[in-house]
C-alpha cells in the first residue's frame, strides 16, 4: 500500500522524471546552495545566526516554495492533465484514485520540495545555534508541511472543479483564499480559529516567541478550554480539513462525474468545521461573543454554501437519477443518492449550524446579546434559500444555470450593499441604508435585524415552492417521455 | 467477454445510448459502425468505465464494472481516437509510467516496453520525447501502452487514424493476432473499408439504438437479403443449371462465358454443400467464391447516410 502510494507512485515518479531533468535539477541546486550561503554568510557578518531572523528567512523562502509555487504548480498540473484528457487514462488502469490523488500532490511540486529540502540542513544550523532550537525547528517543520498539504489539497480539488480551458480562474481563486487565510492569522487570537491557525504563522510566531513572553496568555487561543500548544491546534485543525478535502479529491480522481461529496460526508464535513470552530470558542477567556458569533456564523454559512455547490446535482444528473428510480419502480429517488436532490442535504446543514449555534447560546449565554437569535436565524434561512435556489436554477436552466444563479446572487446580496450604503449617504443616518443593506445576507447577519430575517424568511419560503415545482416538472416530463417510449414500442 | 445489458446513456435531454444489448465473446473482433452522434463513443466511454450510464449492466470479462473498475481495468485495454500524451517524457518513461500503473513487476518492465515497442515499430524512438513523435506515431505508441498489460479485451475508438499505411498494415495484424490468442476487440471506425478486413462481426448504431447487430454473413443475409455466389467452371454448364434450378436457396445463374452469378440465400455451410452437390454432379470448376459485401454497402442499405 505505502509502495503504491509513495515509493513506487508512478505518477510521483513521472514528475521526478519529467520535472528534474538534469539540466534543470542542476542549476536548481546550485541556485538553492547559492542563495543558503549567501544568507548565512550575511547571518554571520551581522552576528544574527542565533537569534532567529536567518532562521526565518529559510522558513520564509521555504514557505514561498511550498505554499505560493508549489501551490499554482499542482493546480496547473492537475487542470492540465484533466483538460487534456490524460487523466482518464489514469481513471481507467488499476491504479487506485488515492494513488493517482498522492501522485499529483507530491509530484507536482517535487521541484519545490527539493527546494525547502536542500534549506532544511541551513535551516537546522541556525535553530541549533539558538532560536528556535530543535523543538521549534520540528514544530514549525510539521506545520509547514501540514499547511502545504492543505494548500496543495484546495489547489487540487479547484484544477479539479475547474472547467476545461478556465483553470486560471480556479488558481487565482485558490491565490484568493490564501491571501485571506494568511491575512487572517491575527483572527486566530480572537477566538476565531479558522482560518489564522491554517496557515503556518501562529506556529511561526509561537516558536520565535514573537509575542515577547505572550504564550500563553489570555489572548492564547485554545481548544474546548485547554490551552494547548499553537503548533498542536495548528494540526488539530488543519489535519481534518485536509482528509476532507482529499476525499473529494479521490472521489474525482475515480470518476471525472462525480460530486465532489456524498450527501452525507458534506454533512459531516460542516459538523466537523462547527466543531473546530466551538472548540475555539467554548473555554476561552477572551471571547468577545458580538464579534465572534457573527463571524461563526458566516463561516458556516460560507462553507455551508460551498458544499451546496458541491453536493447540487446538475439538470442531467437528476434526470438520470429520476429515470434510474423510474426504472426500479421507486416513487421518487432515494433521499440521499449522490444526484437526488439537494433539499435533504440543505436542510441538514442548516440543522448542523443551528445545533452549533444553540451550542455557542448555551455557553455563551449572558453575553450573546439580543440579536442572537435573529442572526441565527437570517444564517438558517439564507442556506436554505441558497440551496433551494442552486437547485431550481440548475434544473430550470440546466447549462445556463451559473449565470442566471450569478445574477441571482448579484441582485440579492450585493445590489442591496450598494444601494444601502448610497442611502446612508444620501439620506445620513435615518436608518434606510442599514435597512436595505441588511437585505442582504453579507450585512444581514451581522446586522441581525428583523427585516432582514422576514426577508431571508419569504426568499426561504418562495425558492424552495420554485425548486418544488421544478423538481415535479422534470419528474412530469420524464413520466410523459417514458409514456410515449412505451406507445412508440407498442 | 464483454456483456452489455439494457444500456441507457442521456445527456440532459439528449438519449445518447437508449437500451443497448451487445454480447462479444473471446475471439470476436466487433466493429462498432455508424454515423457521428450515433452513440459509438458514449457507449465506448460506459464499457471503460469513464462515463456513468442512467442504467444498464456492464460486464467486462465476467465483472460488473460499476461493483470493481479497478478490476476491470486490469484486463481493458482502451485506445481513444486522440490519445493525449505526456509530452515531457521519454517514450520509454511514457510506457514505464502505465506499465508501473499497471502493477507489472519492475524487473518485467523493461523488456516488455522493449517489446511492445517493436511490436509497434517505435524502437528506434525509445529515447525520443513523446512531445516530438508525429500523430501515427502517437497512435502507435498509444497502441503498445494499450497492449502493455496484456488486456483480455481491447476497446479501440478509430485506432488506425492518422497512421500511416505501414502503421495501419501492423496494427491490423496486431489485432488479428490479438483476437487469435481469445482475446475480444470492439473497434469503433469510420473507415469501413478496413474494417471488413478484420471484422468478424458488426452492429451499425443509429440514434443510440443498436440497429443490427451479429456476425458479417449474418448481417449481410439480414440487410442485403442474399449473396452471389461466383463460380468459374471448365465443364458441365448443363448439370450445374440442373442442380441451382433444383435447389430451394439459389436463383437462376446469369452466365457470361464460362463463369456464372448465382443469387444464394444460405449461409456459408450451405455454400459449401452446395459446392460438394456440384462436385458429385460433375460439375468441373476451376473456381467458387461467396462475393462478400462490403461493410459499406450494408452501411448504407441500413440507410446511415451521415457517414463522416
Amino acid at each position: 500500500m505505502i509502495s503504491e502510494l509513495v515509493t513506487d507512485n508512478p505518477i510521483l515518479i513521472k514528475h521526478v522524471r519529467s520535472r528534474l531533468r538534469r539540466p534543470q535539477g542542476t542549476y536548481l541546486v546550485i541556485t538553492v546552495f547559492l542563495v543558503a550561503a549567501c544568507l548565512m554568510w550575511a547571518g554571520h557578518l551581522g552576528n544574527i545566526l542565533d537569534d532567529g531572523p536567518i532562521f526565518v528567512m529559510f522558513f520564509a523562502i521555504q514557505a514561498l516554495a511550498l505554499h505560493l509555487a508549489g501551490t499554482s504548480q499542482v493546480a496547473s498540473s492537475i487542470s492540465q492533465s484533466n483538460d487534456s484528457g490524460i487523466l482518464d487514462f489514469h481513471r481507467v488502469s488499476p491504479l487506485s484514485p488515492s494513488a493517482t490523488a498522492v501522485g499529483f500532490i507530491l509530484g507536482a511540486p517535487i521541484r519545490e520540495y527539493l527546494v525547502a529540502l536542500l534549506l532544511v540542513p541551513f535551516a537546522l544550523f541556525c535553530a541549533l545555534l539558538g532560536k528556535p532550537g530543535l523543538l521549534g525547528f520540528c514544530t514549525t517543520g510539521a506545520v509547514l508541511l501540514s499547511t502545504t498539504l492543505l494548500f496543495h489539497s484546495v489547489a487540487m480539488m479547484a484544477g479539479l472543479v475547474a472547467q476545461p480551458g478556465k483553470t486560471r480562474g480556479a488558481n487565482m481563486g485558490v491565490g484568493f483564499l490564501l491571501v485571506i487565510a494568511t491575512f487572517a492569522t491575527g483572527l486566530v487570537f480572537r477566538g476565531i480559529p479558522i482560518p489564522g491557525l491554517l496557515t503556518a504563522g501562529p506556529a511561526l510566531f509561537e516558536a520565535m516567541d514573537f509575542g515577547g513572553g505572550g504564550f500563553p496568555g489570555p489572548q492564547t487561543p485554545t481548544f474546548f478550554g485547554v490551552t494547548l500548544p499553537l503548533f498542536v491546534q495548528s494540526l488539530i485543525y488543519q489535519t481534518p480539513l485536509t482528509l476532507f478535502l482529499l476525499v473529494a479529491i479521490v472521489r474525482r480522481m475515480r470518476s471525472g462525474q462525480a460530486a465532489l461529496y456524498s450527501k452525507t460526508t458534506a454533512i459531516a464535513f460542516l459538523v466537523t468545521v462547527s466543531v473546530l470552530n466551538l472548540g475555539g470558542i467554548i473555554g476561552h477567556q477572551n471571547v468577545n461573543p458580538e464579534f465572534v458569533v457573527p463571524v461563526l456564523l458566516y463561516v458556516n454559512w460560507f462553507i455551508a454554501l460551498a458544499l451546496t455547490l458541491a453536493v447540487s446535482p446538475s439538470q442531467g444528473s437528476y434526470r438520470n437519477c429520476l429515470r434510474r428510480a423510474n426504472k426500479l419502480g421507486l416513487h421518487r429517488p432515494p433521499l440521499w443518492d449522490d444526484d437526488s436532490s439537494n433539499r435533504g442535504v440543505v436542510l441538514a446543514l442548516a440543522s448542523v449550524t443551528f445545533a452549533m449555534a444553540q451550542i455557542v447560546q448555551t455557553f455563551v449565554q449572558a453575553n450573546a446579546g439580543p440579536q442572537f437569535w435573529p442572526r441565527v436565524g437570517i444564517t438558517l434561512c439564507v442556506i436554505s434559500y441558497f440551496g433551494s435556489a442552486v437547485q431550481f436554477f440548475t434544473l430550470r436552466f440546466g447549462r445556463r444555470s451559473r449565470p442566471m444563479l450569478f445574477l441571482f446572487l448579484f441582485l440579492f446580496w450585493l445590489m442591496p450593499l450598494l444601494v444601502g450604503s448610497l442611502a446612508a449617504a444620501a439620506f445620513g443616518n435615518a436608518g434606510v441604508g442599514p435597512f436595505i443593506a441588511g437585505l442582504s445576507p453579507l450585512f444581514g447577519i451581522a446586522a441581525g435585524s428583523i427585516s432582514s430575517l422576514v426577508w431571508s424568511f419569504v426568499l426561504a419560503g418562495v425558492f424552495y415552492g420554485l425548486m418544488v415545482r421544478e423538481e415535479r416538472r422534470c419528474q412530469d416530463e420524464l413520466r410523459n417521455a417514458t409514456l410515449l417510449d412505451f406507445d412508440a414500442e407498442v | 467477454m464483454i456483456h452489455v445489458e439494457d444500456l441507457r446513456i442521456d445527456y440532459d435531454d439528449n438519449c445518447a445510448v437508449r437500451d443497448l444489448s451487445l454480447d462479444i465473446q473471446d475471439g470476436d473482433v466487433f466493429g462498432l459502425i455508424g454515423p457521428n452522434g450515433a452513440g459509438k463513443t458514449s457507449t465506448m466511454r460506459a464499457l471503460v468505465g469513464l462515463l456513468v450510464p442512467t442504467y444498464g449492466d456492464i460486464q467486462i470479462a465476467g465483472i460488473d464494472i460499476r461493483e470493481n473498475p479497478q478490476a476491470v481495468g486490469q484486463v481493458l485495454g482502451f485506445m481513444p481516437d486522440f490519445p493525449p500524451m505526456y509530452e515531457d517524457l521519454f517514450v520509454w518513461e511514457f510506457l514505464d509510467l502505465f506499465a508501473a500503473s499497471y502493477f507489472i513487476p519492475k524487473l518485467r518492465r523493461r523488456p516488455e516496453i522493449d517489446h511492445r515497442l517493436e511490436q509497434v515499430g517505435l524502437t528506434e524512438k525509445r529515447r525520443a520525447f513523446v512531445g516530438e513523435l508525429s500523430r501515427g506515431m502517437r497512435q502507435r505508441l498509444m497502441l503498445a501502452k494499450t497492449l502493455l498489460p496484456e488486456p483480455k479485451v481491447l476497446l479501440l475508438d478509430e485506432p488506425a487514424s492518422g497512421m500511416d499505411p505501414h502503421g495501419r498494415a501492423q496494427m491490423k495484424h496486431v489485432i488479428r493476432e490479438f483476437a487469435e490468442g481469445d482475446g475480444s476487440v470492439l473497434i469503433s471506425s469510420h473507415i469501413l473499408s478496413e474494417m471488413d478486413e478484420f471484422c468478424t462481426h458488426i452492429g451499425i448504431m443509429q440514434r443510440g439504438e443498436m440497429v443490427v447487430s451479429g456476425s458479417v454473413d449474418e448481417i449481410t443475409g439480414q440487410v442485403m437479403g442474399t449473396t452471389l455466389l461466383q463460380i468459374e467452371i471448365v465443364s458441365g454448364q448443363r448439370a450445374l443449371d440442373q442442380i441451382v434450378s433444383q435447389h430451394n436457396l439459389t436463383g437462376d445463374p446469369r452466365w457470361k462465358g464460362k463463369s456464372c452469378e448465382i443469387e444464394f440465400s444460405g449461409d456459408e455451410k450451405e455454400a459449401s454443400e452446395l459446392m460438394a452437390l456440384l462436385v458429385k454432379g460433375g460439375v468441373r470448376m476451376s473456381s467458387f467464391s461467396r462475393k462478400r459485401e462490403s461493410l459499406e454497402d450494408i452501411f448504407l442499405q441500413v440507410g446511415a447516410k451521415e457517414l463522416s
